[in-house]
Formats: structure tokens, C-alpha cells, sequence
């Protein structure tokens, strides 16, 4: 099975391209969105040739809506499996969000009621683009802004798609921070009740206050350093799954490559600090 | 992830109703599906995500017209557009086909008549860049052949080439503005310009084409044979072009398509 070695990634930006392919880091990945390399040709393509010969590489979709009421898109999955067959990518993920409706694209991770009739969805959506792809594919817990009615927990509901679907799960941990802050809810004991054994790969990232409401609303921008917290989050959940892949996310507010390897190297410390499980992970 | 909250609402209804708050069009049917309304004001942080999710990308693929009009003056502009063209792709690779005739019709940028120009350099650009990696005919292909066979050759233009006839001059103005630093501003010609765009070994390219190039390179993209291309560009420009002097420079820099 592919899979993604337990050691630390980084999220590839253009600007880095040059200092990242060549800086031959003992156990680096990279993780890249395919909607940016959805294009027919070109030197974007080319570039990511260079990384998938190199290094291992994870394919983090964010268009698929796979949380929406439309059934995945044909011609968006045609890509998707194009880019896989080029690229061979070690791990493949989505989130447990939508993006479009109705043929318009909203381009934001927009939230999922955890209801019976969300969940029944969002099971059928998983598994038309496993069956299609051919591939297990990792599901992102998402950062929530605002509590919607609902009549199950998140986690219920990521433990009933797992069950169902036989996906991974990739267990953002700046989103259990950010979505357990916005709604009032305890961190530790969601990360306890995460279903761990189905962990593929961890993310950290910064976020950042809302301009406008302050402190009361934590935003998952990928924009600042992460915080102190999440390193601690990180180091309690890589103790519940064991070692992990673990990805650093940085999307806006990009910083020198070098920044981004320092936080890589403290990511891998977290990993190798982690106690080993017995149970084989997803991914 | 909070506790059931009595009736629940149809999923249907929240994600039209989400749309709906998204588009600005009111946040009334959302409402319902909150556990609490009081957090409506949160909503904010979606709607700016959305928005600026659509600016930002077009802002990437008219840089050009940015470094022109300001940011300031850009973000309105793509906010439009945006709401008038909604993304229908789940990729903004290739988002904003229509930014020109956009920016032609709003009104806040009649004062910059050449404006739309330089969004279809932009767009030809970034349309170059991510074209399809077709082989290219080389002089060395072109060697094989009879050379009585050439006039009848009809090779085609290669996949990244667009042609562009433009009502202003602005090649050099779009030129100094795809810079980080900007040059100082080249003055705009009055009158038609047209240009050529392409990508040769992974760099796009452009240069300003007399008339009787942009017909011979017009005519090859429509199917002609060398012949009639020629036949065209002499007619246009009998006195100022050398055919087989243009043709040769274009296939050392990949103008031409291979494998017909």
C-alpha cells in the first residue's frame, strides 16, 4: 500500500520551488493542491515532475466539495486521475467540507452539518472518488466558525464515514484547536475521542484572530507562526496515533524556505518523540 | 459537533441558503440553521474567504492590470467580476477567460481606454504558460523534407501560440508592467497593435508583429498551407517582409506545431 513515510513535510509554494527541490533533506515530503496543477501543460507541471522524482509526494485536494449536495464532479475527478497517474503521489486527501453548489465554486472549505442525512451524503460522495481513483483518500477534519443544528458530533460522524467508506482520516490539529476554540468545546477531549487508528498524516499551521470580532474567533488563515499550543496539541495527538506524517502548512504570509525548514526539524523532533503503536495505520 | 438543537432543518436548504449569504443576497434563510443567531455575524469570515479567494487569483492572472490600476483600485473590479462570473471550476488555474470585456465595460475604468488591452496580453500570457506541451517543428524536421514539398506544408501554429490584435499600442506599456519593479512607463502608441504570444522552452514570449507577419502566422493558425500564408502576408506588406527569413526564425523559437 502507498503510504507516507512518519517523518515531516512541508506544503510546496512556487516561490520555493528551486531551494526546495534541491535542499535533499533527510525524509522530507511535500504536499501540494492539485486544483493548482489542474492545467494542460506548462513549467508548473514540469517543476512537480522534478519533486515526484525525488521526494514523495501528497496530493491535498480542496475543490472536490465532497460535503455538498452535488455528487462529485466527473470531469473534476478525470484530473484528479490524470495527476495521479503522473505524479504517483504516496497519499491523497480531502476534507469533510463543500465547495460548490450548484455548478458555482465557492473556493472555501465551507462547513458540513454533522447530521444523519449530511452523513449519509458525504459516505456516498467518499466513495464515489475512492472508487474512481482507485485510491484510499485521507479525510481533513475542517475548521468551523459557527455552530450549525445538527443531531451527531463531528466525531460520530468521522468514525460512521471510516467505518463506512474505509477512508484515512488527516488529522489537522490547528483546526481542532481553531474549531474547539470558535464553539466553546475541549480540545483534549476531542483529539481522545478522534478515531486514531485511521490517522494518515497530521497537519500543524498558524492562525490568526478575525480583524473585525477579535479573540472570540480563531481563523485557519495558514498566514503566522504556529502557536505554542498547537505544538502542544501536535506532541498529544502523535501520542495517541503514534508516529505520524506531519505536515507544516503555510499559504499566505510566506516565509524565507529556511523558516519553514525550522519548523519542519521540530516537527520531525515531535515524531520521533512519539511512542510507537502497534495497530498499522491508514494511509 | 454541538448537541442536537430540536427540528433540523433541510441539508438542501443550508447549503442554497449558504450561497445565498455568500452572494450577498441576505442572511435570513441561513439563520435557521444556526444554533445560535448571534453568531451571524461570523458568517463574515466565509464571505471574505469566498471573495477573496476570486480576487486574489485574478489579481495573479492580470498582474499587468493591477500594477497599472493599483490594488485599490483592482479589488472592486475582480469583486465584480467575480459576481457577474462566479467560478464554474473547481481549479482557479485558469479563472477570469473574460476579465477584458469586464474591464472594457466598468465604469470606473473608462478613463484607461487601453486597459482592456493589456488584460488580454495578461490573459494571453497566462493561457501560454499553461498550454498543452506539444512537439514543436524544428528546422532539422524541415530539413527532411523535399523542398518542393514546403509550399504546401501546412504545419499549424504550436498550442501555447495566441495571436492578438489590439486597438492600442501597449505592447511595451504591458511589457514594463509584468516587472516587480516597474520600468519607467513606455509612452502608448495611437492605433492597432498585434502581437504575438507564445512559450518557447518553458518561458512565455512576446513581440510586436508588422501586418504582414500577423497574416502569415493568422493564416497558418487557420490550416493554411505556407503558400497561401505567404500569398496573404506579401499582399498585406508586399515590401516589408521576407518570408522564408520569418519562417526560419519562428521555427527556432517552437512558433510552428509538429506531427501534421
Amino acid at each position: 500500500m502507498q503510504r507516507l513515510p512518519d517523518t515531516a513535510g512541508l506544503g510546496l509554494k512556487p516561490e520555493h520551488f528551486r531551494q526546495a527541490l534541491d535542499c535533499a533533506e533527510d525524509g522530507i515530503w511535500f504536499e501540494v493542491h492539485p486544483e493548482n496543477y489542474m492545467a494542460d501543460g506548462g513549467p508548473r507541471l514540469e517543476w512537480l515532475d522534478a519533486f515526484a522524482d525525488r521526494y514523495p509526494l501528497s496530493l491535498h485536494g480542496v475543490g472536490m466539495s465532497l460535503g455538498g449536495m452535488d455528487a462529485p464532479d466527473r470531469e473534476h475527478l478525470k484530473r484528479w486521475k490524470q495527476l495521479i497517474m503522473r505524479y504517483r503521489p504516496a497519499a491523497i486527501s480531502e476534507h469533510l467540507a463543500w465547495t460548490s453548489h450548484q455548478g458555482t465554486h465557492f473556493n472555501d472549505l465551507l462547513p458540513v452539518p454533522a447530521t444523519r442525512a449530511a452523513l449519509e451524503r458525504f459516505v456516498e460522495h467518499v466513495n464515489i472518488m475512492q472508487d474512481t481513483l482507485e485510491r484510499q483518500v485521507l479525510i481533513e477534519n475542517p475548521s468551523v466558525y459557527v455552530a450549525l443544528k445538527s443531531d451527531m458530533t463531528e466525531i460520530d460522524f468521522l468514525h460512521e464515514t471510516v467505518a463506512r467508506t474505509g477512508c484515512g482520516l488527516l488529522l489537522d490539529v490547528n483546526n481542532v484547536h481553531v474549531s474547539c476554540h470558535n464553539l466553546g468545546l475541549d480540545p483534549i477531549a476531542y483529539l481522545d475521542a478522534f478515531p486514531h487508528a485511521a490517522v494518515g498524516e497530521i497537519h500543524i499551521a498558524g492562525h490568526e484572530a478575525d480583524a473585525a470580532l477579535g479573540g472570540e474567533l480563531l481563523i485557519d488563515t495558514h498566514g503566522a507562526p504556529i502557536v505554542e499550543t498547537v505544538w502542544s496539541l501536535l506532541d498529544y495527538a502523535l501520542a495517541l496515533t503514534g508516529p505520524r506524517p506531519v505536515l507544516i502548512e503555510r499559504d499566505t504570509n510566506v516565509p524565507a524556505f529556511d523558516e519553514l525548514r525550522t519548523d519542519r526539524l521540530r516537527a520531525q523532533a515531535c515524531i520521533d518523540a512519539a511512542p510507537a503503536r502497534d495497530a498499522a495505520h491508514a494511509g | 459537533m454541538p448537541p442536537p438543537h430540536g427540528m433540523l432543518p433541510m441539508p438542501a436548504d443550508l447549503n442554497q441558503a449558504f450561497a445565498d449569504t455568500l452572494l450577498g443576497r441576505g442572511d435570513q434563510d441561513l439563520l435557521a440553521h444556526l444554533v445560535d443567531p448571534g453568531q451571524a455575524r461570523r458568517l463574515n469570515v466565509y464571505r471574505n474567504n469566498v471573495t477573496r479567494a476570486a480576487i486574489e487569483a485574478l489579481r495573479a492572472a492580470y498582474p499587468a492590470v493591477n500594477q497599472i490600476t493599483g490594488a485599490n483600485f483592482f479589488s472592486p473590479m475582480a469583486r465584480q467580476y467575480w459576481l457577474d462570473h462566479p467560478p464554474a471550476n473547481a481549479s482557479l488555474t485558469l479563472y477570469g477567460r473574460d476579465f477584458a470585456s469586464h474591464v472594457a465595460g466598468y465604469e470606473p475604468a473608462r478613463t484607461l481606454p487601453y486597459l482592456p488591452a493589456i488584460a488580454k496580453l495578461d490573459r494571453a500570457w497566462l493561457e501560454a504558460h499553461h498550454a498543452t506541451n506539444a512537439p514543436v517543428l524544428s528546422a532539422a524536421a524541415i530539413a527532411q523534407l523535399p523542398p518542393d514539398s514546403l509550399p504546401a506544408l501546412a504545419p499549424g501554429v504550436a498550442a501555447s501560440v495566441r495571436l492578438l490584435s489590439l486597438d492600442f499600442a501597449v505592447h511595451a506599456v504591458w511589457q514594463a508592467n509584468r516587472q516587480a519593479a516597474p520600468a519607467p512607463q513606455p509612452r502608448i502608441d495611437d492605433g492597432p497593435q498585434q502581437v504575438l504570444v507564445w512559450r518557447h522552452q518553458g518561458v512565455v514570449q512576446s513581440t510586436a508583429l508588422s501586418p504582414g507577419h500577423f497574416a502569415f502566422l493568422d493564416r497558418i493558425q487557420h490550416g493554411a498551407s505556407l503558400q497561401t500564408a505567404v500569398e496573404a502576408a506579401t499582399t498585406i506588406d508586399p515590401a516589408g517582409i521576407d518570408p522564408a527569413q520569418f519562417f526560419s526564425h519562428g521555427l527556432g523559437s517552437g512558433v510552428f506545431a509538429a506531427g501534421r
